[in-house]
């Protein structure tokens, strides 16, 4: 029989730290943006059209003499806000959508759970291609679209981790105690279900920005002079033998946002646990 | 002539189980099948069954946690299902609960000192300053520090914990306990404890317990007074002393006969022929030693023997 | 000597190191005996069930003499550690829900060790392991082969474990609280149905249980354990009748006596069992016990043989039984 001890795994451990220092990274890169880009972001110059990096323009410029570093702080912008309403939206009317069915059961728990199956129906990303194309594309047209499809997937969450904490005898003492279904709703079940949520909105975080590109790679979702990095790498499709930079720095930068936000995810799952707390 | 504590009538539960196919009916379960006693303050109620008796629906019918199908529980001569939710609410100042899973029954992300005082989030006449003074002297009636409100529940043993459901059905100071297998998850060292606070609690702080177990002996230690329930119905009440003594229904015997004693080896009832289940008549002729055609015809009604006991056997021993 | 046991050690990984939580058992088990091994949570009676049958949990460390039929298990690999379970170790758990397939039939679980260990087709399987549920006294067993574990009672299921466990007459049964969670009728019944067909099949059992009664009623010797080590181990009788450690009689007064006077002190065991492995050296029951002394924290404990096969490890108790 082995002797071996396998590492035990600290609270999140590397997860965490990693994927805290990357989102951190995102979150910086767009509040900059705010204050300082070292050129505006948007702002044409032909002159410098394609020009490699050096110590005026540090990752270049673009096709249209745009810096390419101003439009990659500023792409974060649009990333976090789509990332963060979207997932907003979801959260605040999936998980209310979610209680309800939990505590309701029956008729209404049955309702709401075909209409989140109904929305799955539809493939995601050609529905928000539609929903843009109808009603012009745009962010807050991209954000509408992307956040629809948040609410189902809390929902269906919140019932699952929302049942399973009703099952639980606390939930049944707090009712000898005469607490109502609200308080406990409140008092018991979303601190019990946070965890899985939080892990959740992290994933779909990612995939909001990922969707975000997409739909801009598209030209349905920011328009210039909006900078948005999916905009960015449909532009570099048609410098991809002269200048192929141009499509591994945006790129890049959603890589590791949705890198980051994963193994955030992945971190917060552990350090969230209350078992774990206290040890470290 | 004392006022009871709690009375209940006639009960009745039936669950409504999910049906076979489309058109087929909803087969149900009578889980409790017109179930009726009477508390005394002062003397504490126990009820012994196997899983599948009922007992535990019984116990949360009584706490109105459940909505019965039929009949009425009367606390301190106020019928429970006819209150307005307000006041029902109120009510449960009286009564309070501990059940069996300690480590299920209190919320892991909530601090002890708030658990226990869940209970008396409700009662209006309670300030937050009284509140933190009943939440430790509940702490203190049950053995537990001051310092033991500020941690968390995994930071306990299952015996401590189980103080803590204790300490939290005290802390409105009420009549009635139910307690549904409250030292049945425990190691015996520390049943023993848990007993021994409950047995202090009756003595000292008045507290009448309404005892579910399925443990003989852990129901005759706390209990007055004992109902031995089967498939839904007492088959057997009286004083505990004089029921275990000499019982008088068929699986009465059976349950004292089987349990493992320290003081003699058990006697296993040699498995009855299996039979058929006979709707109608008694539930536990399928496996009775004694069943005769009679008890297959018509069920036992719960009749009184005298000296407070009854049963509910045609051939009573 | 079917199985003997001498000075196994576990060590388990936790995230502050190595945790020992079985420490210096030593016992013997002949063909057709049965040793009960009692204790309450933490005094490492599962994870010594577990260390026989090779079933620790990753990266625990076993050390000490385990020989089982003159092989010896710490060194046994994997792979012929498998060709063991289930035929001549067989083992039952506590909670035969989650030990069964909920998504395999009955049959086809009991038939499973003949398939893989005496190499039988499926259909000679099927029709034997039927005869093993009749054995184990299910009623109508050709309906319970046939029906999924969800279908059963805990009591049938139970059963139904059993007769998996015994399908190839395994030489060793270890039973793992194999009551515990069934009704205490359905208890006594499963507990006479296992002392029976070890006496027709000469077969080992060892049973480890949190029920002190349990185990002194059903098996010849008995194994105190506490704190991941022995306390006491003797003929059951002598130790009911008699018990050496103030442990074990710690034990046997605390249960409530059916017809004691209503309300009578229990006499409880103050405090709580520590975490086994929290006491290196020393006593591990040392605070909690009435007659603890200084030495007890610190000196290792002795093994006191006393007349009648019978072990006490306490350091208050002198070498002719009396308490010092």
């Amino acid at each position: 029989m082995s002797a071996a001890f396998p590492r035990p795994r600290r609270r999140g451990g590397l997860s965490l730290r990693f994927g805290a220092a990357l989102v951190a990274l995102l979150v910086g890169a767009a509040a900059l943006s705010l204050v300082w880009t070292p050129f505006p972001p948007g702002a044409i110059d032909i002159a410098h059209k394609l020009a490699p990096p050096s110590a005026v323009h540090w990752l270049g410029a673009d096709s249209l003499g745009r810096d390419v570093a101003s439009e990659i702080l500023a792409g974060a912008r649009v990333s976090i806000l789509v990332g963060v309403i979207a997932v907003g939206v979801g959260l605040v009317f999936g998980v209310a959508l979610g209680l309800v069915a939990a505590a309701a059961k029956g008729v209404v728990e049955e309702a709401i759970m075909k209409l989140c199956d109904f929305t799955f129906a539809f493939p995601a990303l050609l529905s928000a291609i539609l929903f843009t194309a109808t009603y012009g594309p745009g962010v807050v047209n991209a954000i509408v679209a992307i956040g629809v499809y948040n609410v189902p997937i809390f929902a269906r969450l919140t019932r699952a981790t929302a049942n399973g904490a009703l099952a639980r005898e606390y939930v049944l003492a707090a009712r000898a105690a005469g607490r109502g279904p609200v308080a406990i709703a409140f008092d018991h079940v979303l601190p019990n279900i946070a965890p899985p949520l939080i892990v959740q909105a992290t994933i779909q975080f990612a995939v909001a920005i990922l969707a975000e590109a997409a739909l801009s790679y598209l030209g349905l979702g920011a328009q210039p002079p909006l900078a948005s990095w999916g905009r960015m790498l449909s532009d570099a499709q048609d410098w991809m033998y002269v200048a192929p930079r141009l499509a591994v720095y945006p790129g890049l930068a959603v890589a590791l946002s949705v890198l980051g936000l994963n193994l955030l995810g992945d971190g917060l799952r552990d350090a969230l646990d209350p078992k774990l707390r206290g040890r470290s | 002539m004392t006022a009871p504590l709690l009375e209940v009538v006639d009960l009745v539960k039936v669950y409504r189980l999910p049906r076979p196919g489309w058109l087929a009916p909803h087969p149900t379960r009578r889980a409790v099948d017109g179930v009726g006693l009477t508390i005394l303050p002062g003397r504490s109620f126990g009820v012994v069954g196997e899983s599948g008796s009922g007992k535990s629906t019984l116990a949360r019918a009584v706490m109105a946690l459940e909505t019965p199908t039929a009949g009425a529980v009367r606390l301190d001569g106020r019928s429970l299902f006819d209150l307005p939710p307000r006041e029902l609410r109120a009510a449960r100042a009286e009564m309070q609960m501990i059940f069996q899973d300690p480590y299920g029954s209190l919320d892991p992300r909530q601090r002890v000192g708030r658990i226990v005082a869940e209970p008396l989030i409700n009662l209006a006449h309670v300030t937050r300053v009284q509140r933190a003074a009943r939440v430790l002297e509940a702490l203190r009636a049950v053995g537990l520090a001051a310092a033991d409100a500020d941690k968390y529940p995994h930071e306990f043993s299952g015996g401590q914990r189980q103080r803590i459901a204790i300490a939290r059905a005290l802390v409105t100071r009420p009549k009635l306990v139910v307690a549904d297998e409250p030292v049945s998850a425990l190691d015996v060292s520390i049943q023993a404890q848990v007993l021994n606070l409950m047995s202090d609690l009756q003595r000292e702080a008045g507290v009448t317990f309404f005892l579910i177990s399925h443990d003989l002996a852990v129901v005759g230690h706390l209990c007055d007074d004992v109902a031995v329930m089967f498939h839904g119905r007492f088959v057997e009440t009286g004083p505990a002393a004089a029921l275990f003594k000499a019982p008088t229904h068929p699986y009465t015997r059976e349950l004292i006969d089987a349990a493992p004693k320290l003081e003699e080896a058990p006697i296993v009832a040699a498995e009855a022929a299996p039979r058929d289940e006979a709707p109608g008549g008694c539930a536990y002729a399928a496996r009775c030693r004694f069943a005769q055609p009679r008890c297959r015809e018509a069920a036992p009604e719960l009749s009184p023997l005298g000296d407070g006991c009854s049963v509910a056997c045609h051939f009573p021993l | 000597m079917l199985l003997s046991v001498a000075d196994l050690a576990i060590d388990l990984p936790t995230p502050d190191g190595p945790r020992r939580v079985v420490h210096d058992v030593s016992f013997t088990l002949d063909g057709g005996d049965s040793l009960g091994v009692v204790g309450e949570s933490g005094s490492g009676k599962t994870m010594t069930a577990l260390a026989l049958m090779g079933l620790l949990p990753d990266g625990a460390a076993v050390s000490g003499a385990l020989r089982f039929e003159d092989l010896d298990l710490v060194e046994l690999d994997e792979a012929r550690m498998q060709k063991l379970r289930g035929d001549r170790i067989g083992m039952i758990f506590q909670e035969p829900m989650t030990a069964l397939n909920p998504l395999h039939r009955i049959g086809r679980q009991v038939a499973e060790p003949l398939i893989l260990h005496r190499g039988m087709s499926r259909a000679a399987a099927w029709a034997e392991a039927v005869k093993l549920l009749a054995r184990v006294r299910l009623r109508d067993p050709e309906r319970v082969a046939r029906a999924y574990p969800f279908a059963l009672s805990g009591g049938e299921r139970q059963r139904a474990m059993i007769a998996m466990a015994l399908s190839c007459s395994p030489r060793l049964l270890i039973a793992d609280e194999p009551t515990t969670a069934l009704d205490v009728t359905v208890q006594a019944q499963i507990l006479d149905l296992l002392a029976t067909l070890s006496a027709q099949s000469d077969m080992a059992t060892l049973l480890v249980s949190h029920d002190l009664a349990v185990v002194v009623r059903h098996c010849r010797r008995v194994l105190v354990m506490y704190g991941g080590t022995v306390m006491e181990s003797g003929p059951a009788e002598a130790v009911l009748r008699d018990a050496g450690h103030p442990y074990t009689r710690a034990l046997l007064e605390a249960r409530p006596r059916a017809g004691a006077p209503r309300g009578e002190r229990l006499s409880a065991i103050v405090g709580a069992a520590a975490p086994a492995g929290a006491a290196p050296r020393g006593c591990p029951f040392a605070g909690r016990c009435p007659l603890t002394i200084d030495a007890c924290r610190v000196t290792p404990l002795p093994t006191i043989e006393l007349a009648g096969d019978r072990r006490v490890r306490c350091l208050r108790v002198a070498p002719d039984g009396r308490l010092t």
